[in-house]
């Protein structure tokens, strides 16, 4: 499925589509692997990608505190220890903990105070919150959605990667394509290697991963060898392709080989030794900031959704400790994020968007933590974005919504319209019964987009 | 704990059954205060409590930005309360002439004792957790989230020096924390815990770094490479010859769950292990030797350890402990009479009294 037309890059980008379309690229893949598609001419897929839109979700697994990020009470009975920094929209304030998004949050950022949902457990529901529930319908996960629309099929790169630092408790969420189909969901990047529990004296620390198992070639196997053979299976499919260059099967079965074989030259993608070590220190050693930085080089080739989970943040013990120790992390590594994408002129046709599965209670437990709440906040910067948008309020203790309340439809519309997919678009289920991408009469909130 | 029979003289003979039970040693709840709530106000959590001494005056401070006086011998006290800081009061000294408090908005007040005026307010470059005063009552420390420990006049409130060494960020890159700071008994040196399970010991007349004690099992990786637990509380050995540590072993870090308490003493100058208390799903908050080292005084905070634990001389073993009258209520802080036979405690909405009695 290719994107939806109003997803379509547009002029030059878009003349670039026709000239190049499916079928000239499955032609060229009778050319061997070297001649295959756009990746004959790295000039044109260069630009092709760069006017793709595409999404990164930094996704906060375990539910982060918005009193602690983007919605502080300080002084309230509810407010916790921290206090509130003035950031650069004017009467906007933050957590302290968030200095570097306070500093430039007008550049690029829209932040949705209102967010309530009907989910305040451990759960993926809100993953899947775009589309109504169709009883008997494996439905599809907002990251299958966004990347069935904005994927290119002509780029031989993943259509949707999920990264997670943490194993602990499943927080990683998997996502599903539902009826979409398997091609639709994400190619998971998992820990390596989990540290013991206790007693652990930490003396350790765990070996993140930042590329796909199987990327690599099979143990025992050279380059050399694998080049020798991929040659060899191309020499006998151009000799059986002899006349039959119209069966639409053998095309794509060939056209098959050539996308694995452009998944696994896309393993430069992962590694960030390839980054310069300006970038890969600006940033961090974090788990959490090594993937941030190989989501960007997976955007920036193409790759339309990039999902990175950040957690655990379910602080029924230790509440302000554990927040004093992770928001200031994500505050670095999304501020380095976006200021490199905008270096890079992609944050433009790149969304950035803060989400967790829920919020945090107002109230402080005998462990000195948080519960589950239902009300919490989002962030979305660049693409489609209005910069210094505070949209939204609660209450003085943050108990209520007590002003234009969001639901996750419509938030889901908002990511929608931002990166331009009409978030009202039909698919139909295997049994033919229409299915938005978002609920019938859901709206975004025009107020946040550009 | 003194004289038990494992501790007698192997030669001497004792009266069968009297002789052989160990004198008693006991802590009780005197009086349990809580102070009224506003209409449907959340409880207030009070972070930090000191007393006059020989005196039932308490100032206690907490999560209202508020400092309360309460005369806990009052038969119903009636709190006096003044808007101190602008969110949590993390610290409580009483000097000759003033009341000192920190605060989580980055700041120190004087306040004259009597009159309860502001005298003076010092800026703090973050968070101050925690202040101590020395023996003679000459010198304050605060402990602050820049990882500086500062010294003060405590009367003046002139700065004497900074104590600079904590590690800045853990091993797994995160900023640290410096949570407490405590003084020998003789004033001559100053131990600073933190968040990534470091002890370090000062001269406290030249700022001299004389120890650093590693104390791992305090500080624990997740599997997100978070962190979790550090170094709660600190005090010296009457001697000054130990220092004991108290927080959490290795626990889950969302729930405080599969962990344990843990309480250890090190030789500080060998950093040697010299010995080690573990106990259910709970913080100790706070740790205070018995001034004449008869006992450990533990005090468990957040968890399930709402309590108060009294452990053997040799810190392996609870001897007595009891529990306060609230349910479900952590307690943050201690302050333990001079020759210890009372203590005060605040906790969630709950201020408390002890008694302690101690062999002779």
């Amino acid at each position: 499925m290719s994107a939806s037309p109003a997803s379509r890059p547009s002029s030059q980008a878009h003349a670039l589509g026709h000239q190049l379309s499916r079928r000239a690229f499955f032609g060229s893949a009778g050319m061997g692997v070297a001649g295959l598609g756009l990746l004959q001419s790295p000039a044109i897929a260069e630009q092709l990608a760069k006017n793709q839109k595409r999404v990164i979700m930094l996704f906060l697994s375990g539910g982060m505190s918005q009193f602690e990020s983007w919605d502080p009470k300080p002084g309230r009975p509810t407010g916790g220890p921290f206090q509130a920094i003035q950031t650069s929209v004017p009467g906007y304030h933050i957590s302290e903990l968030m200095p570097k998004m306070a500093a430039q949050l007008h550049r690029h950022t829209a932040v949705i105070r209102s967010l309530e949902s009907k989910n305040r457990d451990h759960v993926d529901v809100t993953l899947y919150a775009g589309m109504k529930v169709v009883a008997g319908l494996n439905m599809p996960s907002i990251g299958s959605m966004l990347c069935r629309e904005l994927a290119n099929p002509e780029l031989a790169v993943p259509h949707h990667v999920m990264f997670t630092a943490s194993a602990y408790r499943g927080g990683h969420y998997t996502e599903s394509p539902g009826f979409y189909g398997s091609q639709w969901g994400p190619i998971n990047v998992l820990p390596d290697h989990i540290p013991p529990r206790p007693p652990f004296t930490g003396t350790g620390t765990s070996v993140l991963r930042l590329s796909p198992n199987s990327m690599g070639l099979p143990s025992g196997m050279t380059i050399r060898q694998h080049a020798d053979r991929e040659q060899m299976r191309d020499r006998l499919s151009q000799a059986f392709l002899e006349g039959r260059n119209r069966d639409a099967v053998l095309m794509g079965h060939s056209a098959g080989y050539s996308r694995v074989r452009g998944l696994m030259d896309c393993s430069h993608l992962y590694d960030i030794e390839k980054e310069p070590r300006k970038i890969r220190d600006a940033y961090g050693l974090t788990g959490f900031a090594q993937q941030t930085l190989v989501a960007r080089r997976l955007v920036e080739a193409g790759v339309p959704f990039v999902r990175v989970n950040f957690g655990w943040w379910d602080t029924h013990g230790q509440n302000f400790e554990a927040h004093q120790e992770m928001v200031p992390e994500l505050d670095h590594v999304m501020v380095t994020l976006l200021d490199d994408l905008a270096t890079r002129g992609l944050l433009e046709h790149t969304l950035v968007v803060t989400f967790s599965e829920m919020g945090r209670t107002p109230g402080v437990n005998g462990n000195m933590g948080r519960d589950h709440f239902s009300r919490f906040s989002v962030s979305l910067s660049g693409c489609g974005i209005k910069p210094g948008v505070i949209y939204g309020e609660t209450d003085a203790d943050g108990q209520e919504i007590s002003k234009d309340p969001v639901t996750l439809h419509e938030l889901f519309a908002t990511i929608f319209k931002a990166v331009g997919v009409d978030h009202q678009k039909e698919y139909h289920s295997p049994d033919g019964r229409p299915v938005p991408l978002t609920e019938y009469g859901t709206e975004p909130v025009s107020e946040v987009l550009a | 704990m003194a004289d038990t029979p494992a501790s007698k003289d192997p030669g001497t003979k004792e009266a069968p059954a009297a002789a052989a039970k160990p004198p008693a040693v006991e802590i009780k709840n005197v009086k349990t205060f809580f102070p009224p709530l506003k209409g449907d106000q959340p409880k207030p959590d009070y972070y930090s409590i000191v007393a006059v001494p020989d005196s039932d005056l308490v100032f206690v401070g907490g999560d209202t930005g508020k400092i309360l006086a309460i005369d806990m011998a009052a038969e119903k006290p009636t709190p006096t309360a003044w808007d101190a800081h602008v969110s949590f009061v993390t610290g409580l000294v009483l000097t000759d002439k003033h009341l000192v408090s920190s605060g989580s908005d980055h700041q120190m007040i004087w306040w004259d004792r009597e009159s309860r005026e502001r005298v003076r307010t010092i800026p703090q470059p973050k968070w101050v957790r925690h202040l101590t005063l020395s023996p003679d009552g000459q010198v304050i420390a605060s402990v602050c989230d820049d990882m500086v420990c500062r010294l003060w006049e405590a009367d003046s409130g002139r700065p004497i020096r900074d104590l600079e060494g904590h590690a800045q960020f853990t091993r797994f890159h995160l900023r640290s924390k410096l949570y407490a700071a405590a003084f020998s008994r003789d004033g001559s040196h100053l131990a600073t815990v933190d968040y990534a399970g470091h002890a370090l010991v000062w001269e406290t007349a030249t700022g001299r770094r004389l120890a650093d004690v590693f104390a791992p099992f305090f500080f624990y990786q997740d599997i997100s490479e978070h962190g979790y637990g550090g170094i709660r509380g600190v005090d010296f050995s009457p001697d000054g010859r130990l220092i004991a540590l108290c927080g959490n072993l290795c626990g889950d870090g969302s729930q405080i769950q599969r962990s344990s308490a843990l309480i250890q003493v090190y030789d500080w100058r060998s950093g040697k292990l010299a010995s080690e208390l573990r106990g259910d799903n709970f913080f100790y908050e706070r740790v205070r030797f018995h001034h004449q080292g008869k006992w450990l005084l533990g005090m468990g905070g957040a968890g399930s350890g709402q309590k108060l634990t009294l452990i053997d001389r040799d810190g392996k073993s609870p001897v007595a402990e009891a529990k306060p009258e609230a349910k479900l209520a952590p307690m943050f802080d201690l302050w333990l009479s001079e020759n210890a036979d009372v203590c005060f405690t605040a906790g969630r909405n709950n201020v408390s009294k002890w008694s302690i009695s101690s062999p002779s």
